[in-house]
């Protein structure tokens, strides 16, 4: 613990404050008495029947679970959000132009919206999606079908909302690339990835990388005439890495060889389904923990 | 050890300590001077957590809305023998797909330096590499497009070139379906120097007007002053 910096080293909050704010009561830790245990303080009154078993009911949890410290928390957080609440960043500032791109602003919260959508309506389309390409005796509407096709084709549309779902789940992803796309494009144009933002913008990027992966692989998985003519297009960029042999080795690891098959699917829908989501949400926890110390980029 | 732990803990000098404290003293410093210092963020709750809330619902409803009245199709299954007429990429990657698409050899004294192929895997990487260093060579305070109108045009350029690579991808599907476009624009060739050239045409578009606005307020010290003060 050598290097832990001075604790009065926590950075004031971004914006002061306008008035003086009530001080939120002080730590309720009070230091034990010096020896022995703690000794019961006489009550102020005379405990009825009901006051026992309450009182009783109450220190089990305390005694347990600490709860007092949670209670002394979300008052804390309610001081804070009142203090700051009345004034308007206008106000503050005293601004004299009107920033008029304030709406685009909400494009980032647009884009996790739309992935908490993709996330709830996915894991319900996936007890149903079977990941395989197996045709034999596989019949839906009367033509042979893969058995992951047929489970989207079929399967889906016959459970009660699994149309919406479906829907549901392909529109949040397109409103999704949308939104992460004009979300850069609103932070480089108000030039929000200056210092101190920089490594933000860098997160960013990787969450745009990934939400286009997301996208893709989604694609693939119904096991379509688009979806697998889609796949050979990455399987050729795939091969095509220079050197040959890195290629080769790419091809491999992502799409299971170098022809599209069965590993194909199975690794598109693990990539889907699992890798990709927890990579992205890990990333825009960070994203948002970063934006929530460093206050969004003041426009001029 | 109880009293002990509700104590301060005093850390030993350190580097890491003793930098905290000169940062401090500055800072303690500059405020005591009452030098003018930029604002540099305004907070995300509940500025802005409040705006996006209102937005958030808004857009719940309109997921739900195009979910329920546009519907996506599901496409004929998997057919490796049957390649159809036209292979397209999701919307989002008709760029990538745009810049396989026009790829040429390169070639440098009749040596070939890349294949049509690779050269296309590489121009992927070089138009997303420039994204990773914006924030390290664009220094400076500015934060609107009109305060530096290089940038500005530069991400116009940016998008103009988004645009046109993906339309230089469905070219032939759109010049079937609507045939005056092929009779306006003349032959594929065309295609390729447009979706070159556009994108510097739509840098000069943003960048003559920002930087005659530019000149005629003087954003950076006359309009920007409120923003600079002591916190
Ligand atoms: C899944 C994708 C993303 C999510 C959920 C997300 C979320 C957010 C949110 C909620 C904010 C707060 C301000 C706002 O909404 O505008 C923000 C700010 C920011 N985002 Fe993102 N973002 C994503 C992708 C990106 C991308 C692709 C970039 C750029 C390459 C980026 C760069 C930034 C930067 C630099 C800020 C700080 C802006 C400022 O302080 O004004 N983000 N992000």
């Amino acid at each position: 613990m050598a290097d832990a910096p001075a604790p009065e080293a926590t950075p004031k909050p971004v914006v002061p404050s306008p008035a003086a704010p009530p001080k939120p009561a002080a730590k309720p830790v009070a230091p034990p008495p010096a020896s022995g245990p703690a000794s019961p303080t006489k009550p102020s009154r005379k405990l009825t029947m009901t006051d026992k078993v309450n009182l009783q009911a109450f220190a089990w949890f305390e005694s347990r679970f600490k709860l007092r410290h949670y209670a002394q928390g979300l008052r804390n957080f309610f001081y804070r959000i009142n203090m700051q609440f009345p004034v308007s960043h206008t106000e503050r500032y005293k601004l004299r132009i009107i920033w008029y791109w304030y709406p685009l602003y909400t494009l980032g919260s647009l884009a996790l919206l739309s992935f908490v959508i993709a996330t709830i309506t996915g894991i319900i389309l996936g007890f149903y999606y079977v990941p395989s390409t197996n045709t034999i005796g596989i019949t839906c509407h009367g033509e042979t079908t893969s058995e992951a096709w047929k489970s989207i084709g079929c399967k889906i549309y016959s459970v009660p909302f699994g149309f919406m779902m479906r829907q549901l789940h392909f529109w949040s992803a397109m409103v999704m690339v949308a939104a992460v796309f004009l979300h850069m494009v609103r932070v480089f144009f108000t030039q929000a990835y200056k210092k101190p933002r920089e490594l933000n913008w860098l997160i960013g990027v990787g969450l745009l990388v990934f939400t286009l992966g997301l996208g893709y692989t989604g694609y693939l998985l119904p096991w379509s005439q688009l979806s697998y003519w889609a796949g050979t297009i990455g399987l050729k960029m795939a091969l095509a890495t220079p050197p040959p042999a890195v290629g080769d080795w790419v091809a491999g690891l992502v799409f299971g060889g170098s022809s599209l098959g069965q590993d194909t699917l199975t690794r598109m829908y693990l990539l889907h389904v699992f890798l990709l989501p927890i990579i992205t949400y890990t990333l825009i926890g960070l994203h948002i923990f970063i934006v929530w110390i460093q206050g969004i980029a003041e426009p001029h | 050890m109880a009293e002990k732990r509700n104590e301060k803990p005093v850390a030993p000098p350190s580097l890491v300590g003793e930098y905290m404290a000169e940062v401090q003293k500055i800072e303690a410093e500059r405020r005591a001077k009452k030098k003018f210092r930029i604002v540099e963020g305004f907070p995300f709750w509940p500025h802005e957590v409040v705006r996006d809330a209102i937005f958030i619902c808004f857009f719940t409803a309109i997921m739900f809305f195009l979910g329920g009245f546009i519907p996506y199709y599901l496409e004929a299954p998997a057919d490796p023998a049957g390649q159809p007429h036209i292979i397209l990429p999701d919307w989002y990657l008709l760029w990538s797909y745009g810049l396989l698409k026009i790829a040429h050899p390169v070639e440098l004294f009749g040596y070939t330096l890349f294949t049509a192929k690779l050269w296309g895997v590489v121009l992927n990487g070089l138009v997303v590499a420039p994204l990773l260093v914006i924030p390290f060579i664009h220094l400076g305070h500015s934060r609107r497009p009109v305060e530096d109108p290089v940038w500005a045009g530069l991400g116009c350029g940016g998008l103009m070139l988004a645009f046109t690579l993906s339309a230089y991808s469905v070219n032939q599907t759109y010049r079937e379906h609507w045939p005056w476009i092929a009779d306006f624009i003349g032959n594929y060739e065309i295609d390729a120097w447009l979706t070159m050239l556009l994108p510097v045409v739509a840098f000069f578009i943003a960048y003559i007007p920002l930087t005659w606005r530019k000149g005629i307020e003087g954003y950076e010290n006359k309009l920007s002053r409120n923003y600079f003060r002591i916190r």
